[in-house]
């Protein structure tokens, strides 16, 4: 599991934002006042919103910007939700998260939001990066807003200190510092950093940290790439390493265009890709001018029109989920290891076989005597 | 030996199924004492491994242990394995014999070119002493020099007949019931990969001693979930983000490689509520995407594209 999932609040108190700021939250939800929470990425506007609910034994009906271009859905999640009371809890909230995602793309956006605030009786939250979008203006005026500032290096220092507490890992207080510093007030990010370097340890002695001065670089870039058409050159001027990029593109390039530029765009980088292989097998680095060239312009001209969107874009999961994986399949590892020398394979396909003998060697203690296989090792098949 | 894999692992030419061609080539060379480096290409649990052992006893008789290594470079891919565990072994006369040693080498489209480089002036410098048997998917993944050092046999996958015999034998001798159609049915799953048919087997047997169809189906269930059909109807209809997150936590969940969930979404397509035509067009990009899948680096990002595409179709 994720720390940044595992270690949420649970309450308003753990949560870093000044005393004020969530008093007026809580507030506007007991008023039922429609409310926008602002602020970057990861400083715990939407985390607040589910303590918050939490605390009040609240129920949380999430919308987000994927589910609000269909109608129908919408109708049908708000029709539920604003209708009927909560069935276990006290009350419930509504949240529309990273409202700012939508009202680019979607023209019909900030009406539906409007209807469906004028329909229901609940309270409703948008959260957002940037609320002074035009396009959001109209929902604006109806609403309250809220901005959540940074979180300051000692708040976001005392967080990663709790969590290794209660994971009973040790680091050095200035690793720790490193690590807070360089999130910029991004405690998502800090926390991710932190699992990153932890896992597997006991004890943490160096750090390997990507380089998040470079985030903004790479916002510039993408908020080109995504928003331009026109884009040649936009990759030299910045120092951008292309790995990363193709890695912010992936992640986000499914909340800026949707159809056939969606399509068009994945193909571009699913041709990056191969160039990234044919460089490492042939070591022939000319090709990297294609890559860049397909991460670039390969993207923007996906999309049939330029736009204005000032979005923010998150960092992508998938690097760090394959970690975890890795981590809690060690032990499925090495009962693959004890099979492969038995029956002649390496213990990759001998991973693979496991799926299918697997059951076999639940069931038959010979084998598993056979194998020397730990009763650790056998619980966990 | 408790694995059926291991415990009906033919022992002898006389009990080696399939690759007629190939065994009767290898009997030759065994009975004049003399084998030459050999390449055996072919896919996985055709016969490959087991008849490279079948030469090695045949060959050296009781003392085959001393003078046989069997490393899988998949394993031990660098180039440190071929200078220092394949070099000293190869570099010593065998004992007792007076027949140069075997090494074999598994899965060795895994070793890096360097590697390869490495094992080409092994084979060369230490022919009086070892003699190598390589092993892989792909001989067009090995350097030329390699190949050109070897007799080059070709693997076929086991055809029916064989594994028909290879599955009578096995349910005789574990008592086990089983019917025409569900030795059909498993040849079927296997695309005649022996060691896949006795390892679902063997699952199938440890929970009941009459196999059928479904019993099958069941036991292979965890390397076929079924979120792969549901990851299909969410891109179909257009939910591209759903689709690719509910993928990779499939993909995690049960070690699923990119190959895997192209062959089962290539499987699940005539299941789709989609019109024909559009079915086609998903087979044809499920072909390119696997295509893509092994020349590119982040499979990943194939399946993806995949996904993007079919969410076009609606």
């Amino acid at each position: 599991m994720s720390w940044v999932e595992k270690y949420k609040p649970r309450t308003l108190k753990e949560v870093k934002i000044s005393p004020s700021k969530l008093s007026q939250l809580k507030q506007s939800v007991l008023e039922k006042k429609p409310l926008i929470v602002h602020g970057n990425t990861g400083v715990g506007k939407t985390s607040s919103i589910y303590a918050l609910a939490n605390d009040l034994n609240y129920e949380v009906v999430e919308i987000n910007a994927t589910d609000l271009r269909n109608k129908n859905n919408v109708n049908f999640i708000i029709g539920h939700a604003s209708q009927q009371k909560s069935l276990f809890k006290e009350g419930k909230i509504l949240l529309i998260d990273e409202i700012d995602a939508l009202a680019g793309i979607d023209r019909g956006g900030a009406t539906t939001i409007l209807s469906i605030m004028k329909k229901t009786s609940t309270p409703i939250i948008l959260t957002a990066n940037n609320p002074y979008n035009s396009k959001l203006s109209s929902i604006r005026r109806k609403c309250r807003l809220i901005e959540f500032e940074d979180i300051e290096v000692y708040g976001i220092l005392e967080i990663l200190k709790k969590i290794l507490n209660q994971e009973g890992i040790n680091c050095k207080e200035n690793l720790l510092l490193e690590i807070a510093k360089q999130s910029k007030g991004d405690l998502r990010a800090a926390i991710n950093d932190l699992q990153v370097n932890a896992i597997g340890k006991k004890e943490i002695n160096d750090l390997y940290l990507s380089e998040r001065e470079k985030k903004e670089d790479i916002f510039k870039v993408l908020r080109t790439i995504f928003n331009k058409r026109n884009v040649n050159g936009v990759a030299d001027k910045l120092d951008v390493d292309y790995d990363e990029l193709l890695l912010w593109i992936e992640e986000n390039l499914p909340r800026e265009y949707k159809g056939e530029a969606l399509a068009t765009a994945f193909n571009a980088l699913s041709k990056a890709d191969i160039f990234r292989s044919r460089i490492r097998k042939r070591q022939y680095w000319r090709l990297l001018v294609y890559i860049r060239d397909l991460l670039t312009s390969g993207i923007a001209l996906a999309k049939p029109h330029e736009s204005d969107k000032f979005n923010s874009y998150k960092r992508g999961q998938r690097i760090l989920k394959y970690w975890i994986y890795k981590q809690k399949n060690a032990k499925k590892k090495e009962i693959a290891k004890k099979l492969a020398k038995h029956i002649h394979i390496s213990s990759n396909k001998a991973m693979n076989e496991l799926k299918y003998l697997g059951i076999a060697i639940k069931n038959n203690r010979e084998i598993q005597k056979e194998l020397e296989l730990s009763t650790d090792e056998i619980n966990r098949l | 030996m408790q694995i059926w894999t291991e415990k009906y692992r033919p022992k002898n030419f006389e009990q080696f199924k399939g690759q007629e061609k190939i065994a009767e080539r290898t009997k030759a060379f065994v009975k004049s004492k003399n084998i030459p480096h050999m390449l055996f290409a072919g896919p996985a649990g055709c016969g490959k491994t087991t008849l490279a052992l079948i030469i090695v006893k045949e060959l050296f008789g009781d003392s085959w242990r001393e003078n046989f290594m069997e490393t899988n470079a998949s394993d031990e891919r660098g180039i440190d394995i071929i200078r220092n565990k394949v070099k000293d072994f190869a570099r010593t006369k065998s004992i007792n014999v007076n027949i140069p040693k075997i090494i074999y080498l598994d899965e060795c489209d895994a070793l890096t070119r360097d590697a390869q480089q490495a094992l080409r002036r092994t084979m060369e410098l230490y022919s009086n002493t070892a003699r190598f048997i390589l092993s892989c998917n792909y001989s067009s993944k090995l350097i030329d020099p390699i190949q050109s050092r070897c007799a080059v046999f070709k693997f076929r996958p086991l055809e029916e007949k064989a594994i028909r015999e290879i599955i009578d034998h096995i349910s005789k001798e574990e008592k086990l019931n089983i019917d025409e159609t569900t030795i059909k049915a498993l040849y079927d799953i296997s695309n005649g990969d022996i060691r896949r048919v006795e390892n679902i087997l063997q699952s199938c047997a440890s929970i009941s001693n009459k196999i059928d169809e479904k019993l099958i189906y069941d036991v292979i269930s965890a390397a076929r979930p079924k979120e792969i059909k549901s990851v299909m109807e969410n891109a179909i209809s257009g939910n591209f983000i759903r689709s690719r997150d509910l993928l990779l936590d499939t993909m995690l969940k049960h070690g699923l490689s990119g190959i895997d969930v192209i062959k089962q979404i290539q499987r699940e397509i005539w299941n789709l509520d989609i019109d024909d035509n559009n079915k086609m067009k998903i087979i044809e990009k499920c072909g390119d995407t696997e295509f893509r899948i092994v020349e590119g680096s982040d499979e990943f990002i194939q399946l993806e594209s995949l996904l993007a595409s079919v969410s076009l179709l609606k």
